[in-house]
C-alpha cells in the first residue's frame, strides 16, 4: 500500500476500549523499534509489519493491563516473540526445507573471521523459532534468561539450550560453509 | 570460529539488521485502525506469500461500446493483485444517463440499515490465495452496484488506485452487516466511472444468488463464482441484464456490434450452473437498451427503441413471463399513445413491485416544456395497464422504482418524486441534502425498504427510505 494514502481517516466503527488514547500513542511512538525487533524475528518486512500488527491488536482489549506494566515495551515486545514462536506452529508458517542453501559467494577468505552477513544472516533465518527468538532476544536486546523465557513460555533450562543450540547450529553452518569454499578454492 | 568470535558476529548482524529494517510510513496508523475498527485478528494477511499478479492489457476505449446503467464511463485497471494499486487506462465516454441496462430485481435483503464503505475508511483485504487479510486504505468510493442474499451485501465499484498516481481501480466489497466491509480479491474484471474507460473484461453490474454463487457481467462479459469470490471463472458471451430468483438464473444478453440494433437473447440457467438454455420469444427482442425485473416466479423484460432516433416509431416492448423465463409473451408498448402525427409515446423505464406490479415510466417522445409523463401499472402481469392520473416533469431521463402498485418514486431529471396513491399525487423526496436528486439506482425490498445509489464524478451517495420514500436518509456520503 502507498504510504501517502494514509490521511490518517480513521473509522471508529468498531468501538474503543479504555486507554485508546494511550495506545495510540504507545503504537506511534514504538512501531519502529517493534518492528526493528519483528524484522530481526522474521527476516521479511512484511512478515515483521504483520507480526507487530497482529501483536498491537491483539493486546489492544487489554491495554490497560500492557499500560500499567512496568515496562509497556518490553511487555510488547515478549508477547512479540511469543507471537512469533506461536505463529511458526501453524501448519502454513511451517519452514519449507530446502534441498541445498541459497547460492553463496566464493570471494571471502576462508581463513579470516567470518564476516559474511548475508550468509549469516540467511542461517539465522534457517534456525528453528525459538532457536531464532532466543538468540534475538539475548544479542539483540540483552534480555537475561529469565525474562528470555518468560517471553518464550519455558524454563531457563529451555533458554540455555535454545540459546547453546542456536550458535552451535550457526557455528557448524559456518564451518561446513567455509569448508566447502576451501574446496572450491582448491 | 569460536563461540565468542560468533557471539560477537551475531550482536553485529543483528544491529545491522535492525537499523535497515524497512519501516512502512502509516504502519501505526494501519495498526490503530485495525485494532479500533475490531476486525478479527485471525483474518490477517499471511506473509511471506507472493500474490499472482493479473494484468490486463490495455486497449483503446473506442472498442467499447456497451450502454452502462446510470451515467457511468468507464475505467479500466491493471489489478496485481497485491493490493498495492492498478494501472487505469484512457478516457471512456461522456457519460449519459440511460435506463438501457439496469436490472431491477428489488433486493431482498435485511441489513436495511446498510452504509457502503467510507471515504477514507480502512477495509480489511481478503485474499483469495492465502485466506488472510490485512487493512487497507479506501478513498473516493465509488459503488457501481449492489446485490443482497440475507444479510450478505456486496457492492462493485471503483476507487482510488493504493498506487499514487495510478487513478481509478475496480473493487468489490462485501459485509455480512452492512458497516464492517471486506475487500474480495483478486477482481478478475474492470469497472467503469466517469474519468477512465474500459477495455476488456468490463462488468457494469453485480448480482449473487446465493452467499456463494454470484455473477459479474456487463454486455460482453459473464463471470461466475461459485465460492464466494473466491475465483471469478468467465462465461461464454455477456449479459447485457442478468436477475436470479426463485431458483433460476435470467440472463438476457445481445449480438456483437450494438447499439444500436441491438438483437436480444433470453436464456435461462439453474443457479450455479455453466449450461445456459435459450428462451424463444414470441417476437424478436430488438432495441438499443434493456431492463429485467423479476418478482416470486413473474419476469417482466422491456426492450427500449431508441427515442433519438429516426422518423419512423421508436417504441418500447414490454415481454412478460410467469414461469422464471422459461416462456414469454409479449405486451407490445404498454404506454397509451397520444393522437396525432407528434403523439408518440414511450417507455422510458420499468420496475417490478414486491406485491408482482408492474410500474412502466411513460415519456412523450418528442416531449416539451408543457408536456408531462406518467407512470403506468399493471396488478396482473401486464395483461392491462392503467395510466396513473399524477403528472410528472417531462424532463429525461427517468428511471421508476416500486414497492407496489400503490408506492413508488420515479427520478425526473432533477428530482425523485414519489407516490403512495398509485401515482394519483406525488411528492418531492427531496428538500435540499434531504434525499437523492439524481439516483441513478432504486430498488424497493418492499412496501416501505427501499435504497437510491447517486454517484458523482467523486464518490457515491447511498440514501435508504423505510417509509415508501417519504423520507429518505443519506447512510454514507462515500464521496
Amino acid at each position: 500500500m502507498t504510504p501517502s494514502t494514509f490521511t490518517g481517516w480513521v473509522v471508529g466503527f468498531g468501538g474503543s476500549v479504555d486507554g485508546s488514547g494511550e495506545f495510540a500513542d504507545f503504537v506511534r511512538t514504538n512501531t519502529p523499534a517493534l518492528t526493528r525487533t519483528a524484522y530481526l524475528l522474521c527476516g521479511d518486512s512484511l512478515a515483521a509489519e504483520e507480526l507487530v500488527q497482529e501483536t498491537l491488536v491483539r493486546l489492544y482489549p487489554k491495554w490497560q493491563l500492557v499500560a500499567a506494566a512496568e515496562a509497556p515495551l518490553a511487555y510488547v515486545r515478549r508477547s512479540m516473540a511469543n507471537q512469533f514462536v506461536n505463529q511458526s506452529r501453524r501448519p502454513w508458517r511451517r519452514e519449507v526445507t530446502v534441498e541445498a542453501m541459497p547460492e553463496r559467494a566464493d570471494h571471502r577468505d576462508p581463513a579470516g573471521q567470518f564476516d559474511d552477513r548475508e550468509e549469516l544472516w540467511a542461517m539465522l533465518g534457517s534456525l528453528p523459532a525459538r532457536q531464532r527468538a532466543a538468540l534475538v532476544l539475548r544479542y539483540f536486546h540483552d534480555l537475561p534468561d529469565e525474562e528470555i523465557g518468560a517471553a518464550l513460555g519455558c524454563q531457563l533450562g529451555t533458554v540455555r539450550s535454545l540459546i547453546s543450540r542456536g550458535l552451535a547450529a550457526l557455528r557448524d553452518q559456518v564451518a561446513a560453509s567455509e569448508v566447502d569454499t576451501v574446496r572450491r578454492f582448491a | 570460529m569460536n563461540q565468542a568470535e560468533m557471539e560477537n558476529s551475531l550482536r553485529a548482524l543483528l544491529v545491522d539488521r535492525a537499523q535497515r529494517a524497512p519501516l512502512t510510513e502509516g504502519l501505526a496508523d494501519q495498526i490503530i485502525a485495525q485494532a479500533e475498527t475490531g476486525i478479527p485478528v485471525r483474518q490477517l494477511h499471511r506473509p511471506n506469500v507472493r500474490r499472482r499478479g493479473w494484468a490486463l492489457p490495455l486497449l483503446a476505449v473506442a472498442a467499447v461500446a456497451a450502454v452502462v446503467a446510470g451515467g457511468i464511463g468507464y475505467l479500466t485497471v491493471n489489478d496485481t493483485s497485491s493490493g498495492h494499486g492498478d494501472a487505469p487506462v484512457a478516457k471512456g465516454p461522456t457519460p449519459s444517463f440511460s435506463s438501457s441496462g439496469v436490472t431491477t430485481t428489488p433486493p431482498p435483503s435485511n441489513t436495511s440499515n446498510t452504509q457502503l464503505p467510507v471515504a477514507g475508511a480502512y477495509l480489511s483485504l481478503r485474499s483469495t490465495l492465502n485466506d488472510g487479510a490485512r487493512l487497507v486504505h479506501l478513498t473516493a468510493f465509488k459503488a457501481l452496484d449492489l446485490t443482497f442474499v440475507g444479510s450478505n451485501v456486496w457492492a462493485m465499484g471503483s476507487a482510488t488506485c493504493f498506487k499514487t498516481g495510478q487513478g481509478r481501480c475496480s473493487l468489490l466489497v462485501h459485509s455480512t452487516d452492512g458497516v464492517h466491509w471486506s475487500m474480495l480479491k483478486p477482481t478478475p474484471f474492470n469497472v467503469a466511472d466517469d474519468t477512465t474507460g474500459c477495455a476488456t473484461v468490463c462488468v457494469d453490474h453485480i448480482r449473487f444468488a446465493t452467499p456463494k454463487i454470484g455473477y459479474l457481467f456487463g454486455k460482453d462479459t459473464l463471470l461466475m463464482t461459485t465460492d464466494a469470490g473466491r475465483t471469478w471463472k468467465p462465461q461464454t458471451g455477456g449479459a447485457d441484464a442478468l436477475e436470479t430468483l426463485d431458483g433460476n438464473v435470467i440472463r438476457v444478453s445481445s449480438s456483437d456490434g450494438c447499439p444500436p440494433g441491438c438483437t436480444y437473447t433470453v436464456q435461462t440457467s439453474a443457479i450455479g450452473s455453466t449450461t445456459w438454455k435459450t428462451v424463444s420469444l414470441p417476437t424478436p427482442a430488438t432495441g438499443v437498451g434493456v431492463t429485467l425485473a423479476r418478482t416470486a416466479s413473474s419476469a417482466y423484460l422491456m426492450t427500449y427503441a431508441n427515442p433519438a432516433g429516426g422518423a419512423e416509431k421508436e417504441t418500447s416492448t414490454l415481454f412478460t413471463s410467469s414461469d422464471d423465463g422459461s416462456s414469454w409473451i409479449s405486451r407490445g408498448e404498454v404506454c397509451a399513445q397520444k393522437p396525432g402525427p407528434n403523439g408518440e409515446v414511450d417507455s422510458a423505464s420499468m420496475t417490478g413491485g414486491s406485491d408482482g406490479s408492474i410500474e412502466v415510466l411513460c415519456q412523450p417522445r418528442k416531449a416539451t416544456t408543457t408536456d408531462s409523463s406518467w407512470v403506468t401499472v399493471s396488478t396482473d402481469g401486464g395483461k392491462k395497464f392503467h395510466a396513473s392520473v399524477g403528472l410528472l416533469n417531462a424532463g429525461q431521463p427517468g428511471l421508476v422504482g416500486a414497492g407496489t402498485a400503490q408506492d413508488f418514486c420515479v427520478q425526473g431529471e432533477n428530482q425523485l418524486s414519489c407516490t403512495h396513491d398509485g401515482g394519483s399525487t406525488y411528492s418531492a423526496a427531496q428538500a435540499v441534502g434531504k434525499g437523492p436528486k439524481h439516483a441513478l439506482w432504486l430498488g424497493f425490498e418492499n412496501q416501505s425498504d427501499g435504497r437510491a445509489l447517486e454517484i458523482s464524478s467523486t464518490g457515491s451517495n447511498l440514501w435508504t427510505t423505510h417509509d415508501g420514500g417519504s423520507t429518505w436518509k443519506l447512510t454514507v456520503d462515500i464521496g
